[in-house]
């Protein structure tokens, strides 16, 4: 554990350096001004138009909608920049001249890689915390309304990159660049994920074949799509609603990514 | 017992395709005694780097073992005592000297207080105290060097693998590391030294090993190995064939080289000391001699060429 620990805090090192933080504080920030703004000059006002209609009965009826839409706004868009930040820490280690250094510390390949994995991860925690938190916390104060649902974006979001972060690492591993992996994960959280969530709308139509194979996609491939509607879902109906299959199968897929990293990196020569 | 023990071990390179298969190992053993610096030396491509590799768990071999330090040590384990400078390293350019340092020697297991001390010592030691705070992408291809031996040496290793240390180092740094090898010699490391630069090689190394395509073909002793057979450089205060005649030069097998310098070529050294015997009773002062000894260079070029004719046959 200290090993992995030395390379989390190398990690983090790296993403201070790179202004990987800075990037994200920036990003952050003006994501949760643009939030005040929209708060203070939209959202009151719109609250005190309808205030007399029997549309909306309390304030958790604007609030929650509009929390939502934050919500579909930033994080796919924070999802798609962490990616791009995480997907070259791994080559930091790998690439020619210093892999030998890290590679000849006494420290296991597999401590070397769950290090740079879970720093990855950590700094995405630490960005969407601060980008979620400072969201809820204009929107709390603004309208003396805590929904604290809301920030069960942070682990739902952190879990979703958590996963995609293996599909990262498989791919960089495997390939010794960045680009294989960032376009795959691309393509698995905004192409496959959402067309495999949807599957029910389309597959009726579709030849037994093509059935079996999108089934057979569905139960692979991580669902990062689903996960969010169902916090979405979740935050609507104020109850559980969380499928465990959804979360099952992409923790699943997650392991699975690890370990073939693992395999694969055990024995790759540099 | 030797600190290092290698048995047979190949490497091939596949490549996928089996007709792009590389030999960078071929069936190579060796033996490394405690306290020594080992040099090995080959041309580019010859293995060196790859044998080095495999030793510390970089690259793993297709064929046989090796064993480091004694049998129950495990590679993870060994790598505690091990400092190694790869050849053309490069360390992460976000980190300044210092924290180089630190990330790494804190990967080899120290930490706190006596973490600090090291960096201080190491930077001091390679003498590069005052780049310490400066972020090492500024660092010229010597700065690293010495940085990268400092990296190798944070730990205290018992056994040190060096791939071409000196590379990019000026002639006072080179002689600097020479003398840095020396002294850890004479605090019992073993080193193991990989380098182009047979002249220096020559200078500190105790034991070497020859490689060509994968293959060991020469080991041995330094002195040893450039040791001519027999033949001696003589300087006397006076010209033998003025005071004895040209006559006394055929006789003795000497050839004059130079004014009042002289080599001499004998059976064995008991006939060097009897013409010693035979100047001195002559009144002849003997200002210096010295046995031949072919260079490094010579040795290897030599060792090479034959291998390369061997495989061409």
């Amino acid at each position: 554990m200290k090993n992995i620990w030395i390379i989390i805090l190398f990690t983090l090192r790296e993403a201070i350096s790179r202004k990987i933080f800075l990037a994200f504080a920036i990003i952050s920030t003006l994501a949760i001004l643009g939030n005040y703004v929209v708060v203070t000059l939209f959202v009151r006002d719109l609250m005190r138009t309808v205030a007399g209609s029997e549309q909306y009965a309390s304030i958790a009826d604007f609030i929650v909608p509009y929390q939502l839409g934050v919500i579909s706004t930033v994080a796919g868009l924070g999802i798609m920049l962490s990616i791009f930040a995480a997907s070259s820490l791994i080559q930091t280690i790998l690439e020619k001249g210093a892999a030998d250094i890290f590679l000849s510390k006494p420290i296991s390949r597999i401590e070397l890689l769950m290090g740079r994995y879970l720093g990855g991860v950590l700094i995405v925690f630490i960005n969407i915390v601060y980008l979620f938190v400072g969201i809820w916390g204009v929107i709390g104060l603004k309208f003396d309304y805590w929904n604290f649902e809301f920030l069960y974006i942070i682990p739902v979001l952190t879990f979703m990159f958590a996963i995609l972060n293996s599909l990262l690492l498989f791919f960089g591993v495997l390939t010794n660049g960045s680009v294989v992996g960032m376009m795959s994960t691309y393509f698995v959280y905004i192409i496959l994920s959402p067309i495999l969530a949807a599957k029910d709308s389309y597959i009726e139509a579709m030849s037994g074949t093509w059935q079996n194979i999108i089934e057979v996609l569905y139960y692979i491939i991580p669902k990062t799509a689903e996960l969010q509607n169902n916090l979405n879902a979740y935050l609507i109906f104020e109850k559980g609603s969380v499928n465990p299959q959804i979360v099952i199968t992409s923790l699943m897929f997650m392991f699975v990514m690890l370990g073939g990293t693992i395999l694969v990196f055990r024995k790759k020569d540099y | 017992m030797p600190i290092l023990e290698i048995n047979n071990l190949t490497k091939i390179y596949n490549g996928g395709v089996k007709k792009n298969e590389i030999k960078a190992l071929d069936d190579f053993s060796l033996k490394i005694e405690e306290g020594t610096i080992f040099g090995l030396l080959g041309q580019n491509g010859a293995g060196k780097t790859t044998l080095i590799k495999i030793l510390l768990g970089i690259t793993f071999p297709t064929k046989g073992t090796f064993r480091i330090f004694d049998s129950n040590t495990s590679l993870e384990e060994a790598k505690m005592k091990i400092g190694y400078l790869p050849e053309n390293h490069k360390f992460p350019n976000f980190l300044t000297g210092n924290e180089v340092l630190k990330y790494f020697g804190m990967m080899s297991g120290l930490s706190g207080k006596s973490l600090e001390l090291k960096i201080s010592e190491m930077l001091e030691l390679v003498d590069m105290t005052k780049w310490g705070k400066t972020k090492v992408k500024v660092y010229s291809k010597g700065m690293m060097q010495r940085l990268g031996l400092a990296q190798a040496l944070i730990h205290d290793p018992q056994l040190i693998f060096l791939d071409e240390p000196t590379d990019g180092v000026d002639p006072i740094g080179r002689k600097e590391i020479r003398n840095l090898l020396i002294l850890l010699k004479e605090k019992g490391k073993t080193i193991f030294l990989n380098s182009h630069l047979l002249s220096e090689v020559e200078l500190v190394t105790d034991h070497i090993a020859i490689m060509n395509r994968g293959k060991l073909i020469k080991e041995g002793n330094v002195l040893e190995l450039t040791k001519k057979e027999e033949v001696y450089n003589i300087i006397l205060d006076v010209n033998l064939e003025e005071l004895f005649g040209e006559h006394y030069l055929t006789n003795n097998s000497l050839s004059k080289v130079a004014d009042r310098t002289y080599t001499i070529r004998v059976q064995d050294s008991s006939e060097f000391n009897l013409l010693i015997d035979k100047l001195r009773a002559s009144g002849v002062t003997i200002k210096e001699f010295s046995q031949q000894k072919n260079s490094l260079e010579d040795i290897f070029i030599s060792l090479v060429n034959e291998a390369e004719k061997g495989i061409s046959k």
